[in-house]
């Protein structure tokens, strides 16, 4: 008889990171998006990490269409996709498939793209379990602090989590337990109808097998 | 002395159950290869101790709240060790503080093929990518350390058994569209074997089961070898006293159909119990302990222990004015024949390495000479010597239903007999086909596999048992024999021959491996791109720590625990196993390794099925050898046409049995063979009661006879409704084979030389009719 595996769940933890970088909408206003639906945008990510002088700088588009998955596109520092899907998560670096992490290695994979989208439209429920919600609203202006209900899990190395925006998510910040940061910012963000391009069809395609 | 072995019962009883269940108990203690024979071991053992609980509900806190309650019941017992252990934030600690300091030396596969292949270049970029991207949350302290972050690449390639699963607070959880799924994984600290332990395991869950209520209560499902022990065990305890039941049940209406009379059925159950304490406690004295499927052959000594009494006691029939000491005398040379043969019978058992086979032969032995002492010494002392009423009338059927033998008019029925027993042989001969698959002999438990199918559905997880055997001179040896044959794994995962396979090297590289991959880092990684990568990170390169080149030595890792999978493949120093989980062609496997030294391909239930193979065929030998030491023993005292003689009914019940149960649609097993070497010293008995018996006793001879036919069809007869088929098919065979030389028996008669020696059965009629 066997069990799962320890560093998939270490990947995992790594990668819930990431989907709480991006999370953010408000309790009051939520996006539904239909299926098929896309909600395209910028975004530009500072990563402080102590004892580097600079932060490490990322940006790009993102792409999240409903029901099929999420395209992290960064133009900067070079090119580097990211799709995430039910099926889980593949990274391309110039165009060559560097990282590929299956839902079914990691059953964390196919949750990270719904809870991105969640948070994305404005769904903070997924991280009930795990932080204590702050909410504040100024007129259109909303801004939401996370605290980890459990700071020392491994499995989930975020302190806090600081969100703002008005219909949509502005910037958040997530501070690891060092006080390491990422802070996003999002910008241009569209909805649109079913409007993928032929690429990014292909991207969500290969990253769903 | 019966006494005695009472009360020792009633002690070894009373300080310990001393009961066993598992069916490798039962099962030879050597094997060709004792490396693994030893891997079989401690592979089972270990497998054995861990089972799972599955607790499913469609609301995730419910499950979750359950799962903690059954946890902690468990817990309770004092048997389980902490659930999920495993999986704790201390234990995933433990892992990377046992790897970290080595990281030098540790690659994933696919990182050492790249640097191999010059593809450094594309380790740098995917190491910028990730630092700056969405997929790692890399902080600055693994990056001083580890710039590339192999180190995470390293942890993700480990291959842990792939499962659905993730861990969430502490707990393992699936959730699907019918709910949230918890899974519980345990270990017992206990013998998962020792049936107080089933009992009090089972128990607690089942206890936690039944508490559930309402329409939405959260269903369970479990898996493990502890609980198919439990069923095995409740079933063959429930079937062995069920069956005990009805066959002294029909022992008992028997011997008050015959001789119709407390005293008689008193005295003959006397020797069945004085056979069976003997037996049993005989048994417990040389072994310790008895496995239940001995309880369930012993089963049948209730039948064959009557034989003696039931010969004695027919006497009475015949008494006239003989003293019970001068009856016994008529019979003694009979009665002692057959316990001779019998005994060398069930002798024969005990050559057969098979643990529980020499149990069943001491139990049997040892209780048959129990018998025969209680027959001898005290059934005359306790016969009041009168003569049954009903005797005359009795020997009278007997006699008529011996003249169908020896009568000219039933000649035709004779020979109808025969052609039908021909015929039998002749079609079932064809129809034979030997089936040694253990599944089959001893299937799961129904429900139990359900249960299986459900948790393997839910999660992944699968119970397996087929793997390589590494052997080598020293740990290291054997590391890197795992390291060439990794490749091909690899290829056997890619073609579905193989869904995984865990291998030590995987978790620990040799450390020759680990220094060439030290070098591989530094040549093909470091010096040529570290500088740009830093530069891109806005890093000092006095700011990195550059990964010392220390070795992480196996027995280290195993010491640190902080893998507990890694102490199950490594079972001593140079012997190892790599596990493979879902093989889907044995042959192919076998046949990819037949040239490589030191790797075996072990199928435990397999090889197990092959040795039952392979000892049903010594079994066969061992009852050709019986055939010769019996028939020399009977030519010696009948002559050789006397032996020929009383053989002869043995022989065709051992001819037409098989045949028989071959039509009936049963496989030729080991079992049914070691019920041939049983039938025959039975049968034996049939014919030495006879052959034994001077003609005026014949139709007494008669009636024990068929009444010992009778019990022991009764006995077995029970064995066939056994819903394990290796148990009932030996039941079956016993079943037939006596039918066969019960009838026969009256053939076994000593030839007496006479006018017409053309037709015996016309010689003997004269005897029996005088009788």
């Amino acid at each position: 008889m066997t069990s799962p595996k320890l560093p998939g769940l270490l990947a995992a933890a790594l990668l819930t990171l990431t989907l709480l970088i991006s999370a953010a909408p408000t309790s009051a206003q939520t996006v539904t998006l239909a299926d098929g639906q896309v909600l395209r945008g910028q975004f530009e990510q500072k990563r402080y990490l102590a004892g580097l002088a600079n932060p490490v700088r990322s940006s790009g588009s993102f792409t999240l269409v409903a029901g099929r998955g999420l395209i992290w596109t960064t133009t900067k520092p070079f090119p580097t996709t990211t799709v995430m899907t039910e099926a889980g998560l593949v990274q391309d670096v110039k165009g060559k498939e560097t990282v590929r992490l299956a839902a079914s290695r990691l059953p964390i994979m196919s949750k990270l793209y719904t809870m991105f989208g969640a948070a994305l439209t404005g769904n903070w429920e997924a991280m009930q379990s795990a932080f204590a919600l702050t909410r504040q609203q100024k007129g259109q202006a909303w801004s939401i602090r996370l605290d980890s209900l459990r700071p020392d899990d491994p499995n989930l190395p975020i302190k806090a989590i600081n969100a703002r925006g008005q219909r949509l998510l502005d910037e958040v910040e997530v501070v690891k337990p060092n006080d390491d940061r990422d802070v996003l910012s999002f910008s241009n963000q569209k909805l649109e109808g079913s409007t993928l391009t032929a690429e990014e069809d292909e991207f969500l395609k290969r990253a769903q097998r | 002395m019966v006494v005695a072995a009472g009360a020792f019962l009633v002690f070894s009883f009373h300080r310990a159950n001393p009961l066993r269940t598992d069916l490798t108990a039962l099962l030879p203690l050597e094997l060709q290869d004792p490396a693994r024979q030893k891997a079989n071991e401690l592979i089972s053992r270990a497998l054995a101790r861990r089972f799972v609980v599955l607790v499913s509900h469609k609301d995730g806190a419910q499950a979750r709240a359950k799962a903690a309650e059954l946890s902690t019941a468990l817990e309770g017992t004092g048997l389980v060790g902490p659930i999920g252990e495993d999986f704790s934030p201390d234990q995933i600690r433990k892992l990377g503080a046992l790897y970290f300091p080595h990281r030098g030396g540790l690659l994933s596969p696919a990182d050492r093929e790249a640097l191999l292949a010059g593809q450094g270049q594309e380790l740098a970029e995917r190491a910028l990518a990730q630092i700056a991207g969405p997929g790692v949350g890399a902080d600055a302290r693994l990056l001083k350390n580890d710039p590339f972050l192999l180190f995470p690449s390293f942890l993700l390639s480990l291959p842990f058994p792939a499962t659905r699963l993730t861990l969430e607070d502490g707990m393992l959880v699936r959730r699907d569209e019918t709910g949230t799924h918890v899974l519980l994984p345990a270990k017992l600290l206990a013998d998962p074997f020792d049936l107080k332990v089933q009992e009090a395991l089972v128990s607690t869950v089942n206890r936690f089961e039944a508490s559930l209520k309402g329409p939405d209560r959260p269903a369970l499902h479990r898996l493990g070898a502890v609980f198919f022990a439990e069923a095995g065990a409740r079933k063959a305890i429930d079937e062995s006293s069920l069956l005990a039941g009805l066959s002294l049940a029909g022992t008992v209406l028997l011997v008050l159909l015959v001789f119709r009379g407390l005293r008689p059925l008193l005295h003959n159950l006397l020797v069945i119990g004085a056979g069976v304490v003997a037996g049993l406690s005989a048994c417990l004295l040389v072994f310790a302990q008895v496995h239940v499927a001995v309880l369930l052959f012993g089963v049948s000594l209730v039948g064959i222990a009557a034989d003696y009494g039931f010969y004695y006691t027919a006497t009475s029939f015949s008494a006239g004015n003989k003293t019970p000491r001068e009856r016994l005398a008529k019979i003694l040379p009979g009665l002692s024949m057959a316990l001779l043969i019998a005994v060398l019978g069930y002798g024969a058992l005990a050559l057969a390495p098979f643990p529980g086979l020499r149990q069943i032969a001491v139990f049997s032995a040892v209780g048959l000479i129990g018998a025969y002492l209680t027959t001898v010494l005290w059934l005359p002392v306790a016969d009041r010597g009168k003569t049954p009423a009903h005797a005359a009338k009795t020997l009278k059927a007997v006699s008529w239903l011996a003249r169908l033998w020896s009568e000219r008019r039933w000649r035709a029925l004779r020979l109808g007999f025969f052609a039908g027993l021909a015929l039998v042989v002749a079609v079932g001969l064809g129809r034979i086909h030997f089936d040694d698959d253990l599944r089959k002999l001893q299937p799961l438990d129904a429900s139990l596999s359900a249960e299986q199918a459900a948790i393997a559905a839910v999660t992944g997880l699968n119970l397996t048992t087929q793997y390589l055997l590494i052997e080598a001179e020293s740990d290291e040896r054997a590391l890197q024999t795992e390291e060439r044959i990794a490749p091909m794994l690899s290829a056997w995962q890619q073609s579905g021959l193989i869904r995984a396979a865990q291998s030590p090297a995987a978790y620990v590289p040799s450390l020759a491996r680990q220094s060439e991959n030290g070098k591989l880092r530094r040549e093909k990684l470091t010096e040529p791109f570290l500088a740009e990568l830093l530069e891109a990170l806005g890093l000092q390169a006095d700011a990195i720590n550059a990964a010392p080149d220390n070795g992480l030595a196996l027995a280290a890792a195993l010491d640190s625990r902080a893998n507990s999978f890694l102490g199950e493949l490594v079972l001593a120093p140079g012997l190892h196993v790599v596990t493979l989980q879902g093989v889907t062609d044995p042959e192919r496997i076998r046949r990819e390794i037949a040239g490589l030294e030191g790797v075996k391909f072990a199928d435990p239930t397999a090889d197990l099925s092959s040795l039952l193979g392979l000892y049903r065929l010594r079994a066969l030998v061992l009852l050709a050898l019986s055939l010769v030491v019996i028939f020399a023993l009977a030519a010696w005292r009948y002559g050789l046409r006397g032996a020929a003689r009383s053989l002869a009914p043995s022989l065709a019940a051992l001819a037409v049995a098989p045949c028989a149960i071959a039509l009936l649609g049963y496989p030729l097993t080991f079992f049914t063979a070691m019920a041939m070497v049983l039938l025959l010293s039975f049968t034996m008995d049939y014919s030495v009661f006879c052959a034994e018996a001077k003609p005026e006793t014949r139709p007494v001879t008669l009636l024990a006879v068929w009444m010992a036919a009778l019990a022991t069809m009764l006995s077995f007869g029970v064995l066939g409704l056994s819903s394990t088929p290796a148990v009932a098919g030996f039941g079956l065979t016993v079943v037939v084979g006596v039918v066969v030389a019960g009838l026969l028996a009256p053939l076994a008669a000593r030839d007496r030389i006479g006018p017409k020696s053309g037709n015996h059965f016309s010689e003997k009629s004269d005897a029996t009719t005088n009788g």
